[in-house]
């Protein structure tokens, strides 16, 4: 017999809705009883979690507690080796927390403790079969209405199987979804089926070596046969196509033969006939034009005789001509004859008129002749205008600089009477306000050296007063500041333990506190040591020093009142009245001086402008000769002027630029007139021609007949008009003499051409052999009729040759031998058609075999579904090795239970069928298990069977708790017995089966600790009946103050 | 010198395998074997080799892939108009079959037949014997490398397709050993069949498997590519292998610990600078293929645990890597859950029995059982007949173990 662990108290620190909370528990049989929602479950978890470690962190059942709690707690186990403390608590590095184990005296104890008081049992196993919860027990309820019953209490009966029944019914499920034998949409099956497809396109593929060598065999022999079929073929058709021409050249032999030969000789009349009658025309056409121009000749000669009188009439009319010319030369001049002489008048009286401006008299024009305004007169009177022009410039000159000395003297005036107001008389001399300043400034120094003289000799007498006061007292220093010192540790303990009320930071500021006081003692006693060292050597040095302190001030009391003194007669110097006034004397000093500066600088000033008046007046003076000589120069250089004027009779009293411009307007004015004297003597040149003209055509008017009384106009209009008509007669006539000479020349041409067109027609008949026309007219139309028949036979011979590539002749001679061409010919035509039938078939039939060995050999559709069927291999590959791993997992897992089963299982079956038989009051009294199947079979008191599935729910309860109870006792008896927690587990049953399971469990008790949970009234009267220990979970009280209430 | 360039394994035009998704695979990702093949074509012509040596499985018959047929014939055609002549051997993958001479290989190609034979080549640089043998099926037991034999004092070359010292992870065909190889006294044996570059001594000659030019799946990371072999033609020289990278598309299987992973964000940025410093900077490698391995304890490990976040997760690094162009093949998560097996094993009860599998060798018979058990014999039936690969019953037995224990002793949330 094994050990026993049981659980004697639970300690929550934090847990849930449990903050410390104690729990005693009994070694035997316990019920905790609790409404529901009280944490029954959380004192489950509690339990799991203190031995095995706390759920993951977002895990519903991890039971964190939101207050500031300690997470966890702890459980006191009694195990076979003694007591064992498991406390659990929250960790940061660790999901599960820390685990502490101590031992019953408190000592720390190694883990391996815990998992020997549990005797090996993992998280899974206690879970599982020592504390299952209710929510775990309803998953059990869904998987056990899922698959089979009696699997997942097979489950339920096996350590390391509560997954067993999910895992068994995922891989089936997976390797049944991959494939199947009889199924054809799961992926391995229809990968399978692709294949198979894909192979069999590649069998149909055309791609095959046997298929192309096949075609390619087949082309070569076709290409024979087709070559041999097209020799024959040749041959026949050259037949055909010789007795076809043959047949063509039949008809034009026939023809030929019918034409016959022919004996008439060809004289060539037929051309000689047309060219003989075209010069019988030409010989009639020229007789006809001789006769008309006969008669135009006669009429040319009447017509020019009577021209040539009427011209010998008129004479020469080549004066009148030159007369007309010269008069219509003139004829524009004489019309503007009149205008001219107005326009020249007019030009005259505006030249006049305006020289009658210029010198303010009237003169006529003919008098500019007479004026003389050369250039050297002009350029005489602009040297005497530039001379004008300088010297008026001087004068001006003079005249501003007169006005300028005027106003500078003016300035100057006003200056010196401003200056001269400013100097103000009596004021005191530079030299006395020097030496009061001078003697003030050493009063003041020697009083600044009295005065540190006077600190010196006090000082020196202070240093004798302290050097005698010193000599005893040398007590002060440290020593009074101990007190002190001693109060600022005090205060700073104190603080310490104001500040750090915690006692042990406290306490720690306290010890700092004493250390820093005693520290300070330690100072104030070695300074003390040190001081009292110092005064003895420093009394030693003292009376020496006095000594020399006295010597010193008796010193400095001496040259105190020699200076004294000295300061008494510069203060008179400086006119001081007492020692006080010194800074008020000071001031008045200073403003003295500044005053006899001013005067200094305004005295200097007057001087000055006494200096620049001089100056301006003899400037004035050297401008004023300046001006009279400038306006004397002026005055001779007018008089210049006028005097040349009178010369030309210009105005007088003018400036000599005004004559210069008169001048030049003169010599402009004198230009023109000699331009208007020129065009006066044009005009009367004009004038005297227009008449000479006039008289010219007067004299020829009058020669010629005309009425000499008209104007010059109409004279010249008559006499044109009677030149014009004697031109045009004139022409005449020699056109009518060139026309007659034509006509003369045209006759003689006609009869020579009449005489030639006679000796061809002779000529013509003498070569046809004809005696004249007519013979010839008869003789043409026979040669022609030969000639016709004779071009038809060599027509005849080229179609016949054309047709049958032969001479007639020999034509002829094979036509003869042929027999019936048309019937040969017939049968000859019909075995072409035949051959070349097979010749077209056999063309095609290559064509496609080529086509088909091209497509071949450039087909890549076998690759791809080699590539294809390639990919479905390694996929089926793929698949069924997935397949196979699942079925095989699921079989071997089959096969591991059935090997656990026959290892374990009869044991734990038959002690759960004693359980069972007691739990049911022996309705059922047997449990028999098929292992191989699997299959639990459950046996009532008449030994028949019943199948897991039919129990009803809580029947199959308590067989699950049969199975249970009998798994813990199976584990306590080869392990460790451990404590049973169970849940609930009674609300399914009725109250004998629940009165039978509480006698149960109290009897289980004695062997292993039974902790149940409960929220249910009966249940806790017959937990309380079987005297268990039964602890109370009052909602919203401390449960720490909850004891043993036992029956 | 005599300079050849060997290579094998091409598996032109085969598809990536593993990855479950196409998305993201370019034509120009899909087509990496046929332009690995390429550049060695090109490495070929660039240092002007004396000849080129394929050994087995250029393609794979099975696929019946027609551009894989008219890429090698157009290839080899390139090294024929540059007078390079090149020898072939047919493996498992591409046993001799009947339409062999239908696709005719340009006059300077060699195909050896199922029977040994051998060929003579001058070179302005010396002559050199090749002898080879192709596999006429697809299941060839028989030791081929005891038909080897040296025939002349030319420098010798083997081109053959086998398995050497039965290494496991490959089809053991054409089974022979190093003596057998060493027993021929060839200068040379190029070999095909094992994926990953190797070379080892055999006889007074050197053996060597040249790796494929193209990775195709995550257990094939890392640079791929051929073998440029150099030969005396004197025989006074031992020959010599040096790899070239032919790769064009790398894979990479990237494990990245849980320790200390703070949060999803960092792990996602710790993967990126770990994928970033995986991948490089690599000449003419276009794009990287990544799996990621999450493993080791972490505060993660409960988060990662659900499917919704595991494939959250493989959705954010899809799209960083689509941003570099890479490509995901897979986010595994190994984490493990935070408890010891040791105390899960003492603390007793189901889950001790659980991890009593996690603990000690399971039994054959046992193992057996719980397959059964779980019903598993039918999938077994179902992906046989879907001619896909079979699943590892230890690894899916350890795994589902490890599945059952966390949810067994998930931490209470």
């Amino acid at each position: 017999m094994s050990g026993r662990t049981t659980i004697d108290a639970l300690r929550i620190h934090g847990f849930g809705r449990f903050s410390d909370v104690e729990i005693e528990l009994d070694r035997g049989l316990n019920l905790l009883v609790g409404p529901n929602e009280v944490g029954k479950s959380t004192l489950l978890a509690f339990i799991r979690a203190v031995l095995f470690g706390f759920e993951r962190r977002q895990s519903p059942r991890r039971y964190e507690p939101r207050s500031g709690n300690a997470f966890g707690g702890e459980l006191t186990l009694k195990t076979p080796s003694g007591t064992l403390v498991v406390q659990r608590s929250a960790s940061r590095r660790r999901v599960e927390g820390e685990l502490l184990l101590r031992d019953g005296e408190g000592a720390p104890v190694p883990a391996e403790a815990l998992s020997a008081a549990l005797g090996g049992a993992n998280r899974e196993l206690f879970n599982q079969v020592f504390a299952i919860t209710v929510d775990e027990l309803q998953d059990f309820q869904a998987l056990a209405s899922e698959s089979s019953v009696s699997e997942a209490l097979f489950a339920a009966g096996m350590q390391g199987a509560h997954r067993l029944p999910e895992a068994l019914s995922t891989l089936s499920a997976q390797a049944s979804a991959v494939w199947g034998e009889r199924a054809q949409k799961r992926p391995l099956n229809l990968a399978l089926l692709a294949l198979s497809e894909t192979r069999g396109r590649l069998d149909a593929c055309t791609q095959r070596p046997e298929a192309y060598f096949e075609a390619v065999t087949q082309r070569s022999e076709l290409e024979r046969e087709l070559e041999q079929t097209r020799g024959e073929l040749d041959g026949l058709r050259r037949r055909a196509q010789h007795l076809e021409r043959l047949q063509r050249a039949r008809g034009p032999l026939l023809s030929l033969a019918s034409l016959g030969a022919d004996v008439i000789q060809d004289d060539g009349s037929p051309e000689a006939l047309p060219r003989f009658e075209s010069l019988e025309a030409r010989r009639f056409e020229l007789a006809r034009q001789r006769s008309t121009l006969s008669s135009q000749a006669l009429e040319l000669e009447a017509a020019h005789r009577a021209l040539e009188a009427s011209s010998s009439q008129r004479g020469s009319l080549a004066e009148t001509r030159a007369a007309l010319a010269a008069w219509q030369a003139v004829v524009s001049l004489s019309r503007g004859l009149g205008a001219r002489e107005v326009e020249l008048f007019e030009r005259k009286r505006s030249l006049e008129a305006r020289l009658g401006r210029l010198l303010g008299r009237f003169e006529g024009a003919e008098w500019l002749a007479s004026v003389d305004v050369g250039a050297s007169r002009i350029a005489e009177l602009q040297a005497l205008r530039d001379r004008e022009v300088r010297v008026s410039g001087e004068r001006a000159r003079a005249e501003e600089a007169v006005a300028g000395a005027d106003l500078e003297r003016e300035r100057l005036t006003r200056s010196r009477e401003a200056a001269e107001a400013e100097l103000v008389p009596g004021a005191p001399s530079a030299e006395s306000v020097a030496a009061a300043i001078d003697a003030l400034e050493q009063f003041n120094a020697l009083g600044l050296k009295l005065e540190q003289l006077e600190a010196r000799r006090l000082a020196v007498r202070e240093r004798l007063a302290l050097s005698a006061e010193l000599a005893p007292a040398q007590a002060a220093g440290p020593g009074t500041w101990a007190p002190l010192v001693s109060l600022v540790g005090l205060a700073l303990m104190v603080a310490g333990l104001v500040v750090f009320s915690d006692p042990t930071v406290g306490v720690v500021a306290v010890a700092g506190g004493v250390i820093a006081g005693l520290a300070v003692v330690a100072w104030v006693l070695k300074a003390r040591r040190a001081e009292a060292q110092a005064a003895a050597e420093r009394a030693e040095a003292s009376s020496g020093h006095r000594r020399g302190w006295g010597e010193e001030a008796e010193v400095l009391g001496q040259e105190m009142s020699g200076l004294t003194v000295a300061r008494c007669a510069l203060a008179r110097t400086a006119g001081l009245s007492s020692e006080a006034a010194a800074s008020t004397r000071a001031q008045e000093l200073a403003r003295a001086r500044h005053l006899v500066e001013h005067q200094e600088r305004l005295r200097l000033e007057l001087a000055q402008l006494a200096r620049d008046l001089s100056v301006v007046a003899e400037k004035k003076g050297a401008a004023g000769r300046r001006l009279a000589s400038a306006t004397a120069e002026l005055d001779a250089l007018r008089e210049e002027v006028d005097r040349r004027a009178v010369v030309a009779g210009l105005p007088l009293g003018l400036f000599a630029q005004q004559t210069v411009d008169l001048m030049g307007e003169l010599a402009r004015l004198q230009d023109e007139w000699s331009h208007l004297h020129r065009d006066v003597s044009g005009y009367e040149g004009d004038r005297r021609l227009v008449q000479a003209a006039h008289r010219e055509l007067g004299q020829q008017a009058g020669r010629l007949g005309l009425d000499t009384e008209a104007s010059s106009a109409v004279l010249a209009e008559a006499l044109t008009e009677l030149l014009a008509h004697d031109e045009e007669e004139r022409g005449a006539l020699s056109q009518a003499r060139v026309r007659l000479e034509e006509v003369r020349a045209a006759l003689s041409r006609l009869d020579g051409e009449a005489y030639e067109v006679e000796g061809r027609m002779r000529a013509l008949l003498d070569a046809v052999g004809a005696p004249d026309g007519e013979a010839l007219r008869v003789r043409a139309p026979v040669v022609l009729e030969a000639r016709s028949r004779a071009q038809r036979r060599r027509e005849l011979t080229v179609e016949v040759e054309a047709a049958a590539g032969m001479a007639p002749e020999e034509a002829r001679r094979a036509l003869d031998g042929e027999g019936d061409l048309g019937q040969t010919l017939q049968g000859v035509r019909h075995s072409v058609a035949g051959l070349e039938e097979r010749m077209t078939g056999a063309a095609g039939k290559l064509g496609q075999l080529e086509e088909r060995t091209k497509a071949m050999e450039s087909e890549s559709q076998a690759a791809a579904l080699r590539l294809e069927e390639a990919a479905q291999l390694a996929r089926v590959g793929h698949l069924a090795r997935e397949h196979a791993e699942l079925a095989l997992a699921t079989a071997l897992l089959q096969r591991a239970r059935q090997r656990f089963e026959q290892a374990h299982q009869p044991r734990i079956v038959k002690r759960a069928q004693g359980f069972f038989g007691e739990l049911t009051g022996q309705r059922y009294v047997g449990l028999t298990v098929d292992v191989p199947n699997q299959s639990l079979q459950v046996h009532d008191a008449q030994g028949a069977p019943w199948s897991v599935e039919h129990l009803s729910r809580g029947t199959r309860e308590l067989l699950l708790l049969a199975f249970r109870l009998s798994v813990v006792e199976d584990f306590g008896e080869s392990r460790v017995r451990l404590p049973l927690v169970l849940d609930d587990v009674l609300v399914d049953l009725d109250a004998d089966r629940a009165e039978r399971l509480v006698r149960q469990l109290a009897s289980f008790s004695q062997r292993h600790q039974v902790i149940a949970l409960t929220c249910h009234r009966h249940v806790r009267q017959l937990f309380q009946a079987a005297e268990a220990h039964v602890v109370s979970l009052q909602q919203g009280v401390q449960l720490s103050l909850l004891g043993d209430q036992r029956g | 010198m005599l300079k050849l360039l060997h290579a094998a394994d091409l598996h032109l035009d085969t598809p990536f395998r593993g990855l479950r998704e196409t998305r993201g695979v370019s034509a120009e990702v899909a087509r990496c074997t046929l332009d690995a093949f390429t550049r060695i074509i090109d490495l070929a012509l660039r240092e002007s080799v004396d000849g080129v040596l394929l050994a087995g499985d250029l393609f794979d018959r099975r696929d019946r892939s027609l551009r894989a047929r008219l890429h090698l014939g157009q290839e080899l055609d390139r090294l024929h108009q540059a007078g390079i002549p090149s020898f072939l051997v047919a493996g498992n993958h591409d046993p001799l079959g009947p339409d062999d001479s239908r696709l005719a290989l340009p006059p300077s190609s060699v195909t050896f037949g199922a029977s040994w034979s051998e060929v003579k080549v001058d070179r302005p640089t010396g002559s050199y014997l090749v002898q080879g043998v192709s596999h006429p099926q697809a299941e060839v037991t028989e030791n081929l490398a005891r038909l080897f034999h040296r025939s002349g004092p030319q420098p010798s070359i083997g081109l053959l397709h086998c398995n050497v010292g039965g290494q496991r992870a490959h089809a053991n065909y054409a089974p022979c050993t190093v003596a057998d190889l060493a027993q021929a006294d060839l200068d040379y044996f190029a070999l095909g069949h094992v994926h990953t570059m190797e070379t080892f001594p055999a006889g007074r000659g050197l053996a060597a498997y040249p790796g494929n030019p193209q990775g195709r799946h995550v257990n094939e990371a890392g640079p791929r590519g051929c073998l440029l072999v150099e030969l005396d033609p004197d025989g006074r020289r031992p020959p010599t292998a040096r790899f070239l990278a032919t790769d064009v598309v790398r894979w990479h299987w990237l494990k990245v610990g849980l320790e200390g992973q703070e949060s999803i964000e960092a792990l996602l940025a710790d993967v990126m600078a770990k994928a970033s410093v995986e991948a490089g900077d690599v000449p003419f490698v276009h794009t990287h293929v990544f799996r990621v391995t999450l493993a080791g304890r972490s505060p993660l490990h409960r988060e990662l645990g659900r499917a919704e976040s595991r494939s959250a997760l493989e959705e954010r690094l899809v799209e960083a890597f689509e941003a570099k162009a890479w490509l995901l093949e897979s986010v595994e998560v190994a984490s493990t859950a935070p408890w010891e097996l040791a105390e899960v094993l003492s603390a007793g009860g189901l889950a001790a029995e659980v991890a009593r599998w996690l603990a000690g060798p399971v039994p054959d018979a046992e193992l057996s059982a719980l397959w059964h058990d779980a019903g598993l014999e039918l999938l077994d039936e179902r992906l046989s007949f879907s001619r896909t690969d079979g699943l590892d019953r230890r690894v899916a037995l350890e795994a589902a173990t490890r599945r059952a224990l966390d949810l067994l002793l998930e931490v209470e949330p």
